[in-house]
């Protein structure tokens, strides 16, 4: 895979003597979020919610190769997803989560704007989330879980235009990760980090995305995206979380454009 | 075309958005909520959180052997009392039980009498948070502790010290106190330091052996408050003197300018970590083991007196003495 990724990096399809000015984009969006999650060092239920996000996007595209960062951070409030007929507190989290994603992707074949593309890279991505147990009325307010992530990973991307837009779908399936997944609460140690290499038979993730941009030729345009996320570490203490958004962007184009 | 592209784009995404169900499949059904489960789940986090089995000397897997067949012949109304039963086999004041019925695992109060006012102390107010004061003599203050819980507790603390204005020595009774706050016990010890001073260290459950921890974690003092007191403590302390009050007790004696009087505390530690189960009953027990400065735990042991006094019932009630407190004063006067 790297092999292929690095194939496609020399010899993109796009290469040209002299090169093409860039294009770079600069993305600012806001939505919901919804969170879904398990981690059984916290609690044995699942928890889900939603919430508000944001996130920056900075696109520079040239030569058929494409750039991107992304930063997004989301707050969620989550309750039990299942019945709890006994609660004698009521059950609330709330939750955080903050990510960085850097990559690259070269276009394989294609040339027209109006036609389909297709690109293949690689992403780096770090996800923080921050999990607050609360206990209302309770003699320990609160408890804290963190979780970190670092992950390594081939990235696929395909765009074609679709009406006066342009529909953007992507998918990033790390292959290597670092977690940090504390033992237990982090309340009076933070230092108690379990930073660990977690190899394939534990680990899973995938982020996908699907957006559609609206007039991508115009130097101030808007993007609707969905994203989903899907994160699964099994180890002592498993996690599992799903996290989904729906957002709404304005792009601002500097450079050539399509 | 591209009106309708648009909407039905939107509207998909949307559909997408409200498939939690989906989600739940991922993240995987909670564990039933039966009589075994509910069992296995309490069993098990102890097993892989609890800090104390390393004092207690408790063999959990016996007593798992003993009371899950108990527990498998109830209803999971009913597998609460077994549950409650076991936890109580551990012995330990921090182990709190909320399931039907809910209660802690106390093995029992012990008996501290005590005797302040009137006779030996004139009493001249008490504060929000548990704390009176009083004055032994012009130069002796008289400073009760009876709890390290609440917020805004600290400002209390300063407000009795200025209150007991130019005193050169004070009495701290905390034989009384069953902990709270470990921030109020280390901030209340503040307004006695001149300088940031680890006074303890605690370890946290870290790995799923009885005997894993991580690094011991140092506690410690910070200068705080808006009055500093310099001069001599004497401090009063009993079997009654318990979890964050015994981390007051190692402060002011890592501090320094500390007499402790009285007798052993309780020796019962530990950081409470909270756990729920799947039907809503919660629980809560220690993840953590305090060691004093020089490395060795004393819970179940706790923290002896510099000059050891015991009270008595027939004292106190028949006697009207508080020998502890007695034999404070003593010190502070001068009396070896």
């Amino acid at each position: 895979m790297v092999a292929a990724i690095a194939s496609c990096a020399w010899h993109p399809a796009h290469a040209q003597a002299g090169g093409e000015p860039p294009r770079q984009s600069l993305t600012v969006s806001l939505g919901m979020v919804q969170d879904t999650r398990r981690d059984a060092a916290d609690s044995p239920l699942a928890y889900v919610g939603n919430g508000t996000g944001a996130r920056i996007d900075y696109d520079r595209v040239r030569d058929g190769s494409r750039v991107h960062l992304f930063l997004t951070a989301g707050r969620s409030t989550l309750t039990p997803a299942g019945s709890v007929p006994q609660a004698d507190i009521p059950l609330e989290e709330a939750f955080d989560l903050y990510a960085l994603e850097a990559g690259m992707d070269w276009q394989l074949r294609g040339g027209s704007a109006r036609r389909a593309e297709f690109a293949l890279g690689v992403e780096f991505g770090s996800t923080i989330t921050l999990a607050r147990h609360l206990y209302a009325g309770q003699d320990i307010a609160q408890q804290s879980f963190d979780f970190g992530v670092a992950t390594l990973g081939p990235t696929a991307r395909w765009t074609h235009r679709v009406g006066a837009g342009q529909v953007a779908a992507s998918l990033a399936v790390p292959l290597l990760a670092w977690v940090d997944h504390p033992y237990a609460d982090v309340r009076f140690a933070p230092q108690l980090m379990h930073v660990h290499f977690a190899p394939l038979s534990q680990f899973r993730q995938a982020n996908g995305e699907l957006s559609y941009a609206f007039r991508p030729e115009s130097r101030i345009g808007i993007t609707a995206s969905y994203r989903l996320g899907i994160f699964e570490l099994d180890e002592l203490q498993p996690v599992r979380h799903v996290s989904q958004s729906f957002s709404v962007g304005v792009v601002r184009r500097f450079g050539a454009v399509p | 075309m591209r009106r309708r592209v648009a909407p039905a784009a939107v509207l998909s995404l949307c559909a997408a958005f409200s498939l939690c169900a989906a989600c739940n499949a991922i993240v995987g059904p909670d564990p039933p909520v039966s009589a075994a489960a509910l069992f296995d789940q309490v069993w098990n986090d102890f097993d892989l959180h609890y800090s104390l089995f390393v004092v207690k000397q408790v063999n959990w897997d016996s007593l798992r052997t003993v009371f899950r067949p108990l527990a498998l012949a109830q209803d999971p109304e009913g597998v609460s009392a077994v549950i409650a039963g076991m936890l109580s086999e551990l012995q330990d004041d921090h182990v709190l039980w909320r399931g039907s019925p809910a209660g802690t695992t106390s093995h029992g109060d012990y008996f501290a009498p005590t005797l302040p006012f009137g006779k030996y102390v004139r009493y001249v107010g008490g504060l929000p948070g548990g704390i009176s004061y009083g004055v032994v003599s012009p130069t002796v203050g008289y400073l009760a502790f009876s709890t390290f819980e609440g917020s805004g507790w600290l400002s209390s603390v300063d407000s009795a010290l200025t209150l007991l204005g130019g005193v050169s020595s004070i009495i701290i009774d905390v034989r009384n106190n069953k902990g709270g706050f470990l921030e109020n016990a280390t901030g209340a010890a503040g307004r006695f330091a001149d300088r940031t001073t680890t006074v303890a260290y605690v370890r946290y459950r870290n790995g799923p052996a009885h005997t894993d921890f991580a690094a011991p974690i140092a506690q410690q003092v910070v200068p705080a408050g808006s009055r500093r007191f310099a001069g001599k403590v004497y401090l009063l302390t009993s079997r009654n003197t318990i979890s964050a009050a015994e981390l007051f007790v190692l402060s002011l004696r890592a501090l320094g300018n500390t007499t402790v009087v009285g007798d052993t505390t309780a020796g019962e530690t530990g950081n409470p970590f909270a756990r729920e189960l799947q039907n809503g009953w919660s629980y809560q027990f220690p993840e953590s083991l305090e060691l004093t400065l020089d490395g060795h735990w004393f819970e179940e042991i706790g923290l002896p007196p510099d000059v050891t006094v015991e009270n008595s019932i027939d004292e106190i009630n028949n006697h009207n003495v508080d020998a502890q407190l007695s034999r404070a004063i003593g010190l502070a006067a001068g009396k070896p």
